[in-house]
């Protein structure tokens, strides 16, 4: 891979908007755009069932005429592969926010939604909205089953993340908090609350264990346009919030101190940032369940990429997120046809040996 | 007594509390795990008053409730004694040998490799029941092996052991969530499993954890004053005639056979091992010798207990095992990080 050379150098601190700087990130921006897209198309081609790429093209530029003769590529690309790339790559670049967000806040190459317990305060929430769904709904009575519609799910799983996320940053409240605080906070928390999931799962879902399973493993399996319409105002409400926050994040990374001599309201910047990085965080895994380390290796990428600046990295992680994803994705459908592995599973496998790494390299 | 107790020769350790504290904490935790126990015996479907509980227990009756109390709920109560037991001693053993409170079988990753390997083992080769804990203490022996190594070159800081135990962990239930979704029709019944929990265990259960429980027990006990030496700087230890990474690495070894046993019988129970050492720490000072049964009294109580309110409180559903603890064990766990860590 190309990027292999440049994640060698050293970040260079504080590019001023001056030329060089900025053709360096407009080139990485292009090479990554091609990526993202040579993931995409790779999506469509292969899977369970591999098509040529005359098929895909013509499937694709014909579904809108009557006259496409192709029904069963139609149907897969349209109905089974087009959604799932799409709600995958928005996935990747949801997750990525927030690993970006979290790694700033934190001051920590470490943080990002898992660690922090927001996906795992995201999942118990969901878990329990099944639950109590499947309890409600009884037997034949299909009108309070379809009560839990897929467009709370993001709502629900946002509301579990932002409560684990508050209770992780005021745990580790104590005169100010610390990093180390808030990462050993982060995953006691995260520890008790899988704990009540795993609990509530076996104790009270029964019939729905299975799905409820694959969904907490994280996974696009059986997603579809829909989903990908109940992701999308997330999507747009946190984008929005976004770019007034960046130089807020930008100061806190040169620590507290200096960013209020910089006139920063620390805290109240600290907070919001960790707000838009739960919505950004939570509402995914409302959709496609807790996906894993790709906040955090997509953020660390990102740094080694363009630096610290966190205005740069948020223009890189999103594809950098987009690209992990379909590229994880394709792996699960690929590895063990006609069976899939989770894409949760995927990134653990891959997230996991990444972390451990960066553990082992600092002092 | 009167008279105080003169330091401890072998180790030079100041006095803990005097064996009279020992002699009354064993007492006072005996009694607390005979009243649960008598209660674990009389709760339940059919309730039965403690007078014919004595009768059944004293074998002057046959019938139901002999077979309730006798095949269902002594097992499963001696069950979960030994599982606190053998998750406390390997708790206790793990945060002395590191000197990390935080160092416990959860945390390092131990329960996840057991779980992974005792998940693995049945979804792939279906083996037998009674090779389970040795299946178990090799996937915990390799996890505590990475996590030991990745937190070694900080010095064992809490903050890389936990990062290090976390992603470990992370990795394990991976891989266990991948072969769950290759099982079938065994999804339902491992994912119980999984939860953690006592529900059905019988004497079959109990002859299997027992042999590693009571060997594990009797030698921690025995070698509670090489684990005093742990205290002690490496170079004062080995002073002192200690060749320490060899106990070091025996006694982790201990921990992790302990651990896999209990995760091969009631499947991966939270927090036990964390916590129960550190009740104790708060009354019995640092002397192992008074330390490890006090440890291992408290695990068992912790355990048995939270069975009873798991099986009780929905009655007729049973609740996991693992909520319990994870409800007792995870705001004390917490409470620990905001007191112990800058």
């Amino acid at each position: 891979m190309t990027l292999s050379a440049h994640a060698g150098t050293p970040p260079q601190p504080y590019h001023t908007a001056d030329s060089p700087a900025r053709d360096r990130l407009g080139l990485l921006v292009v090479v990554l755009m091609g990526l993202v897209i040579l993931g995409a198309l790779a999506n469509l081609l292969f899977g369970a069932v591999t098509l040529s790429p005359g098929r895909v093209w013509l499937a694709l530029i014909g579904a809108s005429g009557p006259a496409a003769g192709d029904p069963v590529a139609q149907d897969i690309i349209w109905n089974l592969r087009l959604p799932r790339l799409l709600l995958g790559a928005l996935i990747g670049v949801h997750f990525a926010i927030a690993g970006s967000l979290l790694q700033a806040v934190m001051r920590n190459p470490l943080a990002d939604s898992g660690v922090m317990g927001i996906n795992a305060g995201a999942s118990l929430a969901a878990v329990l909205a099944f639950a109590a769904a499947e309890r409600l709904a009884g037997d034949g009575n299909p009108y309070l089953r379809a009560a839990l519609s897929l467009d709370w799910l993001p709502l629900i799983a946002c509301g579990g993340g932002l409560a684990a996320a508050a209770a992780v940053y005021r745990l580790s409240w104590n005169r100010g908090s610390t990093p180390v605080r808030l990462v050993l906070c982060g995953i006691a928390v995260a520890g008790l609350l899988s704990a009540l999931t795993t609990g509530v799962l076996a104790g009270w879902a029964q019939a729905t264990t299975e799905t409820v399973l694959a969904w907490l493993s994280g996974s696009l399996y059986g997603r579809d346009w829909e989903h990908l319409a109940a992701l999308l105002p997330w999507t747009a409400v946190s984008l929005i919030l976004l770019p007034p926050l960046v130089r807020g994040g930008n100061l806190l990374q040169l620590g507290d101190d200096v960013a209020a001599t910089r006139g920063l309201g620390v805290e109240r910047s600290r907070f919001a940032l960790l707000l838009v990085a739960v919505l950004f965080a939570a509402s995914a895994v409302g959709i496609a369940g807790p996906v894993g380390f790709v906040g955090l290796i997509v953020a660390h990428v990102a740094r080694l990429l363009v630096g610290p600046s966190l205005g740069r990295q948020l223009i890189v992680s999103p594809l950098c997120g987009a690209l992990l994803v379909l590229a994880s994705d394709l792996i699960g459908r690929v590895v063990l046809v006609p069976a899939e592995l989770p894409i949760g599973v995927v990134t653990s496998l891959l997230g996991v040996p990444f972390f451990l790494a960066l553990l082992a390299r600092r002092p | 007594m009167s008279t105080a107790p003169l330091p401890s020769p072998s180790t030079g350790l100041a006095p803990g509390p005097s064996r009279p504290s020992l002699a009354l904490g064993c007492t006072l935790l005996g009694v607390a795990i005979a009243a649960t126990g008598a209660l674990a015996l009389s709760v339940g479907g059919v309730p039965l008053s403690p007078h014919e509980l004595l009768e059944v227990l004293a074998g002057r009756v046959d019938g139901m409730a002999a077979v309730l109390v006798m095949e269902l709920r002594l097992p499963r109560f001696v069950a979960g004694l030994l599982v606190g037991a053998s998750l406390g001693l390997a708790g206790q053993l793990m945060q002395t040998v590191t000197r990390n409170p935080l160092a416990s079988p959860g945390i390092t990753g131990v329960v996840a490799g057991a779980s992974m390997a005792v998940v693995m083992a049945q979804v792939g080769w279906r083996v037998d029941a009674t090779w389970l804990p040795a299946i178990g203490m090799l996937g915990g022996a390799g996890a505590a092996a990475l996590t030991f190594l990745l937190a070694a070159r900080s010095g064992f800081s809490p903050l890389m052991l936990a990062l290090a135990g976390m992603a470990v962990t992370a990795l394990a239930s991976a891989l266990v969530t991948a072969f769950l979704l290759f099982s079938g029709a065994q999804a339902q019944q491992l994912y119980g499993w999984l939860a953690g929990g006592l529900q059905g265990r019988g004497w079959a259960h109990v002859g299997q954890i027992l042999p590693w429980a009571a060997g594990g027990l009797v030698l921690s006990l025995a070698t509670g004053r090489w684990l005093n030496l742990m205290h002690l700087e490496d170079s004062v230890a080995r002073s002192l005639g200690g060749a320490v990474t060899l106990l070091r690495l025996g006694f982790v070894t201990l921990a992790v056979a302990l651990t896999a046993a209990s995760v091969a019988v009631a499947g991966p129970v939270g927090f036990i091992g964390l916590i129960a050492p550190h009740l104790v720490r708060l009354v019995a000072g640092v002397d192992q010798r008074q330390a490890l049964p006090l440890v291992a009294l408290t695990g068992a109580l912790l355990v048995t207990l939270s069975d009873l309110l798991a099986r009780t409180l929905a009655a007729p559903q049973e609740l996991p095992l693992g909520l319990f603890t994870a409800l007792i064990g995870g705001p004390l766990f917490i409470a620990l990080i905001r007191s112990r860590t800058p």
